[in-house]
């Protein structure tokens, strides 16, 4: 990948939601507004989700809690509902980062298998 | 919440991702165009302890992240029930006091229970929600007590909440109105909590011997307090109706027993943990817990609940300048009465386009032009006349009248609701509305100039042979403006926007203003006393309602005396210090803060000061040289400027008597004692404060007198006249605040005899 | 979406203290000469960091990375440093970066071409030795020579050596911000101007009537930095009357 491609593949991420994966296991899902070399990512309109404790987790057993959102997020790993709430703009530092997803509609993932790329 | 689409796919791009900004160079960005650097200041930073509110500590383990190990079904000694109390009263008030929230009363773990997730009934709220253990049991004195207490506590918030959001203040200045995606119980009716209150009175009273009967009382005596009180807030602006104020009385009855059985109360630290910023929704970084001793909540809340009562003394209407005096005396309290007072004097000030809920706007601004420049005139009638025939004059002057009316309304009440301010905002503000001033001041002539013709005014004759016209409507705004240009001066001494060297060209521009307003009220006055002499011909052939102008005029010719007496007060104060501070400066006595290499010149210093004032035509600016001539005394020896000092504050200080002989407020003939008592107090106060700042300036003047004197003496003595002598004398600016400083609006320098080290011998 | 209003627009820049004391504990220090110079952008992974570490420890106010970019990438010609060649700092091997001044220039609301200094720290082992007023002069001299009409900034109004410093340079308070900074402590506005004629300048605020009713845009995401308050250009106006409550208008 040239400098070129480089950015214009980071530009065709700009505007698109992105979970980006901290090292202390929250993750933060925002619209991707700006980075740079370093990966520092800019989120807007950012949620955090947080893993619930295990007490949380206890009482979620045992209570429907409507307080965390269903998170379809970690749908493939874990079916438990994380705690999130909305904390704005945010940069989240490229050493502090350990994956980053791009939320797709299940159409736009076939439209990229379809095409290949 | 955010609610996520069951359709979104995640597709790991870590590899991509990485790979193509690992091909960007130093300082190269990719951003949306539309989002600008400037955006992108306000990002908080992830894993920043400073900035990223949801940060766990090194050692601190997810589970320990959202939960504190605290049990809120433990029991507890009544001690530590009376100790959550108190220290929730203080988090409370450190909220009234403006601090958010999330670093106040949401850091209870008690509270945060309560109300999150918002509840659908108060049943709702309790502690056990969300709890699987359902066979387990809240302790009854925190189910009973505690509850009822926390639940009130925070329907109290709600009432302050929502009268604050209604009125205008300054977020983050004033007060924080996040709720953070809670709710303040906003839903739910006020006698609900009542009930839980004497539930928990009740409840109390039948634990006699097993509760100890000292803490049994001081935690009745809180439930008490907050039913007072909460009742109190509820009352809000129904107070127009009610002109009841027996709650606030009736809290301040119980603050002296809170403060002393506070000693009883155990603290339960472990109940408050900032932790919950990580759980509230929050786009500010984290902040510490506020932490206010009781001593300092009781003395916000004692403060609130005397502003509160005292208020009532400002409902009974008894003219715009008794209002203005009333308001402005109770805003004017130290410290500035909470947010909560200043919002709830907004609205008892005007709302619906009402003052205090009786005199419709277009009467209180009449009754204002009637006090100051239109007694007994055709054009404030005219309205009244109800004439429908549109060629008849009369009908015309109602129409220019109404015209006038919808222009000034809003702005006349706003010097009044502009008290209300944050006292840097009142000086902003007024900067502002200045420029508003100007412009009406320039409409009001025209339509000035219409009516005159239409009531068919008498021209003045002058001395030198000229007419004139009263131009009643543009003096009156040109009366207040040059109010507004003294206002934005001595707000200027309050705040201390002035540096020292500053301080005699300042003193001499508000001396100026004094002495242009002065001439304006004479103007005026002309105009008053000549309707007033014709009309003492219609008296003596006792014509219809000749009398009734008669006491009118009058009326108004006293309020005029009682204007200059008080300006001519000012006056003579400010030029007195004018002239002690030209001493101090030419005898390099005055302390400075530019140095010889700034960077500005006295002239860029001048016109930033003057930046207020540079855009409105009347007064005309003062031109720079002209200022620094008068700034300096420039030709006036030492002796005259000295002489000037003596005599002036000499006759400041007889105008200040006068003044307070005058009385806060214009009284009716018929009333024999003042309605209000408690801000007369405070107006008396401050006037007496002003007195003892011209005693202090007097004694000023004479320490400089003799310091001169022994150094002319000195001079002398050495047979050489013309050489350099220094004036042993110190200067200090006493501060704001500092006892020295005996009112806020006059800075009177502290002058003492220094010993040749420089240090003072006192 | 946003379950919140973002925050409001206020709050702070902050300017670091430069106490005049002289520091005695590491008194080696204070005669080592210094090398002032210019930001360069090349150097943005050496400098920025070393910037980020001496601002923060004096800083109530956390500033994030792009803080410093939004000021270095449009005006690091206005940025100074000052360094110490005697003692690199060990992790790097570069010289050791001792003070820092960080500043901005446009036209504010349209009308003067307005100098913001945002930032001045100088380490506290090598305070008292003027450091902090050279690196001022230093910005206000790279601004004069930029045609600016006139310089400002915001201190706290505790931070006396500051008001100090730049009352010394020339600076005036022209208001004072009520509990400006995010611990609730109240600012001085500083002003300096550098021409005459400046206070007579039409800006937005006083000319276009579209810019009274609100139509200028603030940042989405909110500002808890008060960056608005500072460019002016975004500030919110201040209000030109108070209203009525509920649906104003008479």
């Amino acid at each position: 990948m040239d400098e070129n491609k480089a950015v214009q593949y980071l530009e065709s991420l700009i505007g698109r939601v992105l979970r980006v994966h901290a090292t202390d296991t929250r993750i933060f899902v925002g619209t991707f507004k700006c980075t740079d070399a370093a990966r520092n990512i800019i989120l807007a309109n950012t949620h955090e989700y947080r893993f619930p404790s295990p007490s949380a987790v206890r009482d979620a057993a045992t209570n429907a809690d409507e307080l965390a959102a269903e998170s379809a997020a970690t749908a493939q790993n874990i079916t438990l509902s994380m705690t999130s709430r909305f904390i704005g703009l945010v940069v989240v530092p490229g050493q502090h980062i350990t994956k980053i997803e791009l939320e797709e509609t299940p159409q736009q993932g076939r439209m990229r298998d379809t095409l290949g790329s | 919440m955010r609610a996520v689409t069951q359709s979104a796919v995640p597709r790991d791009i870590t590899d991509d991702f990485t790979t193509a900004a690992s091909k960007l160079r130093t300082g190269q960005l990719v951003k949306d165009e539309y989002f600008t650097l400037f955006e992108a200041v306000g990002a908080l930073e992830i894993m920043d302890s400073k900035m990223d509110s949801g940060y766990l500590g090194p050692g601190e383990t997810n589970a320990q992240a959202l939960e504190d190990d605290y049990d809120l079904m433990r029991e507890l000694a009544p001690e530590e029930v009376l100790g959550i109390m108190d220290e929730l009263l203080c988090h409370e008030m450190a909220w009234h006091m403006g601090h958010p929230l999330s670093q106040t009363l949401f850091t209870s773990l008690y509270l945060d229970r309560l109300l999150w997730p918002v509840p659908k009934t108060l049943e709702d709220a309790h502690f056990l929600r969300g709890q699987s253990q359902i066979n387990q049991e809240v302790p009854e004195i925190v189910h009973t007590v505690l509850r009822a207490y926390c639940l009130a506590l925070v329907k109290s918030c709600d009432f302050v909440h929502a009268r604050v959001t209604t009125e205008y203040y300054f977020e983050e200045e004033d007060f924080v109105t996040q709720l953070y995606n809670r709710t303040l119980l906003s839903q739910f009716d006020s006698k609900q909590f009542y009930d839980l209150l004497d539930r928990a009175v009740r409840w109390i009273d039948e634990q006699t011997g097993i509760v100890s009967e000292k803490v049994a009382k001081a935690i009745k005596a809180r439930l008490l307090f907050r039913r007072e009180f909460l009742w109190g807030l509820e009352q809000d602006i129904e107070v127009i109706e009610t002109r009841f104020a027996e709650q606030f009385r009736n809290c301040l009855s119980h603050l002296d027993f809170l403060s002393e059985s506070t000693v009883l109360g155990r603290e339960v630290p472990e109940s408050f943990s900032w932790k919950i910023q990580r759980k509230l929704a929050s786009t500010v970084p984290p902040r510490p817990m506020v932490k206010i001793s009781f001593e300092d909540a009781l003395a916000h809340l004692k403060r609130l609940c005397q502003d509160a009562v005292d208020l009532l003394e400002i409902l009974d209407y008894r003219g715009p300048y008794n209002l203005k005096v009333l308001i402005w005396t109770l805003l004017s309290r130290k410290p500035q009465p909470s947010v909560y007072i200043r919002s709830l004097v907004q609205s008892l000030i005007v709302s619906n386009r009402t003052i205090l809920g009786a005199v419709p706007a277009k009467q209180f601004l009449y009754d204002e032009l009637e006090q100051i420049v239109l007694p007994s005139s055709i054009l404030l009638q005219a309205s009244a006349d109800e004439i429908e025939v549109p060629s008849d004059p009369r009908f015309q002057i109602a129409q220019h009248m109404d015209v006038f009316t919808k222009r000034f309304s809003q702005p006349f009440v706003d010097t009044f609701r502009s008290a209300c301010l944050n006292r840097c905002r009142i000086r902003r503000t007024v900067c502002h509305t200045l420029v508003d001033w100007d412009n009406l001041q320039m409409e009001a002539e025209d339509l000035d100039e219409q009516l005159r013709a239409l009531s068919n005014e008498p021209p003045l004759k002058l001395a030198n042979g000229d007419t004139t016209y009263s131009y009643p409507l543009s003096s009156w705004a040109y009366h207040h403006k040059l109010s507004q240009f003294r206002l934005i001066l001595q707000l200027g001494f309050e705040l201390s926007i002035y540096s020292p060297e500053e301080l005699p060209g300042m003193y001499w521009y508000l001396s100026h203003i004094c002495s242009t307003h002065l001439g304006h009220i004479d103007r005026i006055r002309t105009f008053t006393v000549a309707t007033a002499k014709r009309n003492l011909t219609d008296l003596a052939a006792k014509k219809r309602g000749a009398f009734e102008r008669h006491t009118v005029l009058q009326r108004s010719i006293r309020l005029l005396e009682r204007l200059t007496t008080q300006i001519v007060a000012v006056d003579a104060f400010a030029i007195s210090l004018h002239a002690l501070y030209v001493l101090l400066a030419r005898h390099c006595i005055l302390p400075t803060t530019s140095s010889a290499q700034a960077y500005s010149s006295d002239r860029l210093r001048y016109e930033i000061r003057m930046k207020p004032f540079l855009q409105i035509a009347l007064p005309e600016l003062v031109p720079y040289d002209e200022y620094r001539r008068e700034a300096i005394l420039e030709g006036d020896s030492d002796d005259t400027v000295l002489e000037r000092a003596t005599k002036a504050i000499s006759e400041a200080r007889k105008a200040w008597e006068a003044t307070l002989a005058n009385g806060a407020f214009i009284h009716d003939s018929d009333e024999k004692h003042s309605p209000a008592l408690a801000i007369e107090d405070d107006w008396k106060r401050d006037i007496k404060d002003t007195m003892r700042a011209c005693i202090g300036a007097s004694i000023a003047i004479e320490t400089v007198k003799k310091a001169l004197r022994a150094q002319a003496e000195s001079r002398k003595r050495e047979g050489e006249p013309q050489s350099f002598q220094p004036v042993h004398l110190r200067v200090a600016i006493p501060e704001v605040g500092s006892k020295a400083r005996w009112h806020d609006w006059w800075v009177v320098p502290q002058v003492s005899p220094a010993t040749t080290t420089g240090v003072s011998k006192t | 979406m946003n379950p919140n209003p973002p925050p409001p627009a206020s709050s702070s820049t902050t300017t670091t203290t430069p106490p005049t004391t002289t520091s005695t504990t590491t008194p080696n220090l204070t005669n080592t000469p210094l090398r002032y110079v210019r930001y360069d952008g090349a150097r943005e992974d050496e400098y920025v960091p070393a910037m980020r570490q001496l601002i923060s420890k004096d800083l109530s106010e956390p500033y994030s990375i792009y803080v410093y970019r939004y000021f270095l990438y449009q005006w690091g010609e206005l940025c100074f440093m000052a360094m110490d060649d005697d003692h690199t700092s060990p992790e790097e091997a570069t010289p050791r970066m001792v003070g820092v001044v960080v500043s901005k220039l446009e036209p504010h609301r349209g009308g003067p071409l307005r100098g913001y200094i945002a930032m001045l720290a100088v380490k506290e082992e090598y305070r008292g030795r003027g450091i902090a007023t050279k690196l001022a002069r230093m910005a206000i001299d790279a601004m004069i020579e930029r045609d600016a009409d006139e310089i400002v900034l915001e201190t706290e109004i505790t931070n006396t050596a500051a008001i100090k410093l730049y009352e010394r340079l020339g600076f005036l308070r022209s208001k004072r911000l009520h509990r400006y900074y995010l611990n609730g402590n109240s600012a001085y506005r500083l002003v300096l101007y550098l021409k005459e004629g400046v206070g007579s300048m039409r800006t937005a605020g006083a000319l276009d009537p579209y810019y009274a009713a609100g139509v200028a845009p603030l940042p989405s995401g909110g500002d808890p930095y008060g960056v608005a308050e500072m460019t002016g250009a975004l500030a919110a106006p201040e209000p030109a009357l108070l209203h009525e409550n509920g649906s104003g208008g008479w």
